[in-house]
């Protein structure tokens, strides 16, 4: 069974006080079906200053279905909606207990569960809500667009790492008439496994970190005298796509070779063990840029890479993150669909070790990054650049470095600065937005 | 038909012409160029070929040696024939995909229009960037004169892409002397080449394709298997040693020219001092040799064609019994106070039988200097009275006298 379905996302924390709109709308539509309840719940503790709402996430295997002693809740294997059979509930609160998300309604004194069924696709809370706090996650959407995995599981990166999730993701994309390139770097760790084990099922090659476009460039070239059209995407580090491999990248650019070159950005050479690169941040701590005596973290702000290579005038550039994959699917999309040239995108890839933070906060990063604008999500398309991503309330950049322990010497000086270049960076791309 | 459509015909070209049209005869599916003098002109002519439609190869302009030698790795993967030629620091900007190519075995073919090497910086002749590289997996040919640069481009590919061999090789020529200096060349027709290269078409070979998804290079293999790798290149260099006579036999008899494999042997058979050379000069040494033989000194010339692999058989066979050596050296080795071919000879005396031959070394035409007869007289001179036991300086940096 597919295990992507759509399913509502509720924005964190940010319902007006005291807001029901949701849950009366959802009663509203319920009763006009002739049941009584809703499936969706605001939560005011004006105490904690929590202000939310809380509904079903239709999970793809759902534990209140293994509890239910009925057999009254199923998952539509079409729509993957979670549904209780109201006329075989008996009312337990099994189901009530076992969900760790609080998503079932469940009524003592009724001896009746309840839930959201997603208004069989098409949620009317996301209509009302006046903050436009809810909305429907289209995974569908996704999945549709999905290849078969190349990848095995399991891989030799670091446990938490999101360069995996998100080649993953772009190989399922790309499909399988796909020739893969990588560099020396953490993510070959992937592209050609270890020693003479491989866990990839695409034909994948890693070059010198000097020469993977002109490699690139070799393989499509031969194969279009062939009269074969074949995509050349490349997967590489920012030590290779912005430092030492920057001249080839910039001169297979100029030729506008037909080729999709992405780089995931850890913002260091992590993988020789945490030193500085062009893209390290300013103030960021490495190994070449330490955070003691007399130094406090790198001097310089990074290289804005993307923008360098928009200037290249090619017909795709974009900025991509894991976390927005909707977003990063349209860009992949748009990335393939240019047939007479080069696309390249650039994809903030977050380093664990390298920069300090917990396991299981990646895509916390990746979101503190965009939320912040210190990542902004945009695209350049022939000669037109857009903001795919407006943040509505950029947070302030403390957000972000307070994340991370590579920033974690930053006094307020450094931080401003920081902030500073963040804001001249993002009006900068907004200016062009405006301009062309 | 186009007026610089010169196939089967007799003319005065210069060595990067002539090259030229030993590429186009072998008709390469991706060439990649990026200017430095002296070769440039070889990759010029190519796209005036292109231009006027006499072959039809994807043309990739990249924005430097490196990039060059990465696009003939990325299409040679792929199962195409490629060409690409450079010089000097070309060569040495290129070395990280320069050591990729050997290392993945890729059949690639590459002129070298050779010249010194910084510093100081000199738009001159030379051999030092080529055999700089001599350790870095390539089969490397050293020509003398602009018809041996075509001929020994044609036969390149036969031996790069034989399945026994399966290596990139180097067609390697003096900046100058033979890049810009016109002679008389023979260039074969379309069929003759078509028909010489023919063999290699059913030739097996790895290629990179969707249907058959491949990874390479392999990332930190074990060290068994990397010992493994290196072992089976070393034997493959072995191999194309006796294949390069071979093909050069197969050339004579259909092109009527024949340049002796890996080594050319001139008036050895006798000889009791032999000159040993490479490359240009090895024509003005010829004719002394030829002067010397009318005075009745029993001299010979062994010219090195295959400076790598190094053709150690032949010339133990050819160099056992001889009286003295004279080794004239175009390049120098800091290390030892020599040229690289006097390490090389000095390396194969061990194997011929006693008493063994004196060995001198003769540093000479470096920084563009020209190797004249006078200067191979006195090599000739000194090698002999070496031989007659009187004491002599094991190596001479001739152009400083």
């Amino acid at each position: 069974m597919e295990t992507f379905f759509d399913t509502l996302k509720i924005e964190e924390n940010i319902c007006p006080p005291g807001c029901g709109v949701c849950r009366e709308k959802c009663t509203q539509v319920q009763r006009s079906k002739g049941k009584n309840g809703s499936g969706i719940h605001e939560f005011h503790i004006p105490d904690l200053g929590v202000h939310m709402a809380n509904t079903c996430n239709q999970c793809s295997e759902p534990v209140c279905l293994d509890a239910c002693p009925s057999g009254s809740i199923s998952k539509d294997e079409k729509d993957g909606i979670v549904r209780i059979d109201e006329k075989r509930c008996l009312g337990c609160g099994l189901c009530n207990l076992v969900c760790p998300y609080g998503g079932i309604d469940y009524r003592a004194d009724e001896k009746k569960a309840f839930k959201c069924d997603l208004c069989d696709g098409s949620p009317e809370c996301v209509n009302v809500c006046p903050v436009k706090g809810i909305s429907l996650m289209k995974a569908r959407s996704i999945v549709g667009y999905f290849h078969e995995d190349p990848l095995l599981k399991g891989s030799s990166l670091c446990v938490g790492c999101p360069a995996e999730t998100t080649l993953r993701f772009v190989l399922r994309v790309m499909g399988k008439d796909t020739f893969l390139f990588g560099a020396p770097g953490c993510a070959t760790n992937v592209i050609n496994g270890q020693g003479i084990k491989c866990m990839i099922n695409i034909p994948s090659h890693m070059s010198n970190m000097t020469t993977v476009p002109s490699t690139m460039t070799g393989v499509k070239r031969y194969y279009r005298r062939l009269g074969k059209d074949v995509k050349c995407v490349a997967f590489v580090g920012d030590g290779c796509a912005t430092d030492v491999g920057f001249q080839p990248l910039s001169g297979a650019a100029e030729r506008n070779e037909n080729i999709i070159f992405m780089c995931y950005d850890n913002e260091g050479y992590m993988n020789t063990g945490i030193q500085r690169s062009s893209t390290t941040p300013y103030g960021g701590w490495t190994t070449t840029t330490p955070a003691m005596g007399r130094r406090k973290g790198k001097k310089m702000a990074s290289k804005n890479v993307p923008l360098i290579m928009a200037a290249h005038e090619i017909p795709y550039v974009a900025t991509a993150v894991i976390g927005y994959p909707e977003d990063f699917l349209n860009k992949l999309l748009k990335a393939m669909a240019v047939k007479d040239g080069m696309s390249y995108i650039h994809i903030l890839s977050p380093c664990i070790l390298g920069w300090g933070y917990s396991i299981p906060a990646s895509l916390e990063v990746i979101k503190a990054a965009v939320e912040t604008n210190y990542f902004p999500l945009w695209e350049y398309e022939r000669g037109k650049y857009r903001i795919t991503y407006e943040v509505k309330n950029p947070k302030p950049i403390t957000e972000y470095t307070k994340l991370l322990k590579k920033f974690a010497h930053l006094e307020k000086e450094e931080i401003d600065e920081l902030q500073e270049i963040v804001n001249r960076r993002f009006n900068r791309i907004k200016r062009l937005t405006e301009a062309f | 038909m186009s007026s610089i459509d010169l196939r089967g015909q007799i003319r005065v070209l210069d060595g990067n012409r002539a090259g030229a049209y030993g590429v186009l005869l072998c008709k390469p599916d991706v060439i990649a160029s990026y200017p430095i003098t002296p070769q440039t002109p070889l990759l010029e002519t190519l796209y005036k070929f292109e231009a006027e439609g006499l072959f039809d190869p994807e043309m990739v302009e990249p924005e430097g040696e490196n990039s060059a030698m990465g696009t003939l790795i990325g299409a040679c993967a792929a199962g195409g024939r490629t060409f690409t030629a450079t010089s000097s620091q070309g060569l040495s900007f290129m070395n990280d995909a320069y050591l990729l190519a050997a290392g993945n075995r890729f059949p690639i073919v590459m002129a070298i229009g050779m010249r010194e090497q910084v510093s100081p910086h000199g738009v001159i002749s030379g051999q030092q960037d080529a055999v700089l590289v001599k350790d870095h997996g390539w089969i490397q040919i050293y020509t003398e004169s602009c018809q041996e640069i075509l001929d020994s481009i044609i036969m390149a590919y036969r031996l790069a892409e034989d399945e026994d061999v399966l290596l990139p090789v180097n067609v390697c020529y003096e900046g100058f002397y033979l890049s810009h200096h016109s002679q008389r060349v023979e260039i074969p027709r379309q069929e003759e080449v078509d028909a010489f290269l023919a063999p290699l078409k059913g030739m097996n070979r790895l290629k990179w394709t969707l249907e058959e998804p491949m990874v390479f290079s392999s990332y930190t293999v074990p060290p068994e298997l990397y010992t493994e790798y290196r072992y089976k290149m070393c034997m493959a260099h072995q191999r194309a040693k006796a294949k390069f006579d071979e093909i050069d036999r197969e050339f004579a008899a259909k092109f009527g020219r024949s340049y002796g494999g890996q080594i050319e042997e001139y008036r050895t058979e006798d000889a009791e001092i032999i000159i040993v050379t490479m490359g240009c000069s090895t024509g003005t040494a010829k004719v002394v040799v030829d002067r010397k033989r009318d005075e009745g000194v029993k001299v010979g010339l062994v010219k090195i064609r295959m400076f790598r692999p190094s053709p150690k058989e032949r010339l133990i066979k050819v160099l056992n019994g001889k009286k003295a050596i004279g080794v004239i050296d175009r390049n120098v080795c800091y290390a030892w106070n020599c040229g690289h071919n006097y390490i090389e000879i000095k390396t194969v005396l061990s194997d011929l039988d006693r008493p063994l031959p004196v060995l001198l070394d003769f540093i000479a035409g470096l920084g563009g200097a020209d190797i004249t007869d006078k200067h191979v007289e006195k090599v000739v001179e000194r090698t002999i009275d070496a031989a007659k036991g009187k004491t002599y300086e094991p190596v001479t940096w001739l152009s400083l006298e």
